[in-house]
């Protein structure tokens, strides 16, 4: 049938890597080692023979351009998507630094005088550093 | 909507920039067009209220040139008037 032939959404690795990159983005370096770990026991490096990360033999000549890294293996170096989900994947090829924003909307907002004490006129774009409290225990 | 009833007209002049800079991305959102109009006639009038009080906020004012003179040299400058103690 047609729809058994769909590609599950995210695939099972595009998953690992999705909780990886959010794991990242909140610090959890506990889970990140957790989802490494897992990255390896599957060894998906791309290539179908037996391999490591550290020593692949692989005759892929596209696993030998990702150094045999554990990335998705449906992706290739020359596609900046999995080809069975449609995520983006990252292999070399993916650009460093590149962020997403959310849409910004004018609502919640400061009156003037508060926006101007506060350095922004919208509150979801108040961001003070409490780096100095986190770290010190308090100013 | 917000509404700046006592705002200074520095605190104007933020919300004003701030509210262009939000424009730039979303140049036809009208709560933003309509918020800033709001604003700018406000920042107009204190704008107006406080030149005819303490002299051009600016070289290329209105106010520069009133009465005849170059009234950029001959008002005081903001650490010479009463612009602190208010």
């Amino acid at each position: 049938m047609e729809s058994d032939k769909r590609p599950h959404y995210p695939c099972d690795f595009c998953e690992d890597e999705l909780d990886l990159i959010e794991n990242l983005v909140r610090g959890n370096t506990r889970t990140n080692e957790d989802s490494m770990s897992n990255r390896s026991r599957r060894n998906d490096c791309g290539c179908n023979d037996n391999c490591d990360r550290d020593n692949c033999n692989s005759e892929d000549e596209n696993a030998a351009s990702r150094d045999c890294m554990c990335r998705c293996e449906h992706s290739n170096s020359m596609s900046d998507r999995c080809s069975e989900c449609e995520m983006p994947s990252f292999n070399t090829n993916t650009a460093l630094a590149i962020v997403y924003s959310p849409d910004h909307s004018f609502n919640d907002m400061y009156d003037a005088e508060e926006g101007l004490c506060e350095g922004t006129l919208f509150r979801r774009l108040n961001k003070p550093f409490e780096g100095a409290t986190v770290r010190g225990g308090g100013r | 909507m917000n509404t700046h009833k006592n705002s200074s007209l520095h605190a104007l002049a933020f919300a004003l920039y701030e509210t262009a800079l939000y424009l730039d991305g979303h140049p036809n959102d009208r709560r933003a067009i309509e918020y800033y109009d709001k604003t700018r006639a406000q920042y107009e009038k204190e704008l107006e209220k406080y030149e005819r009080e303490n002299g051009p906020v600016t070289m290329n004012s209105d106010a520069a040139t009133k009465n005849g003179t170059w009234q950029w040299v001959n008002t005081p400058w903001p650490w010479q008037n009463e612009y602190h103690k208010s």
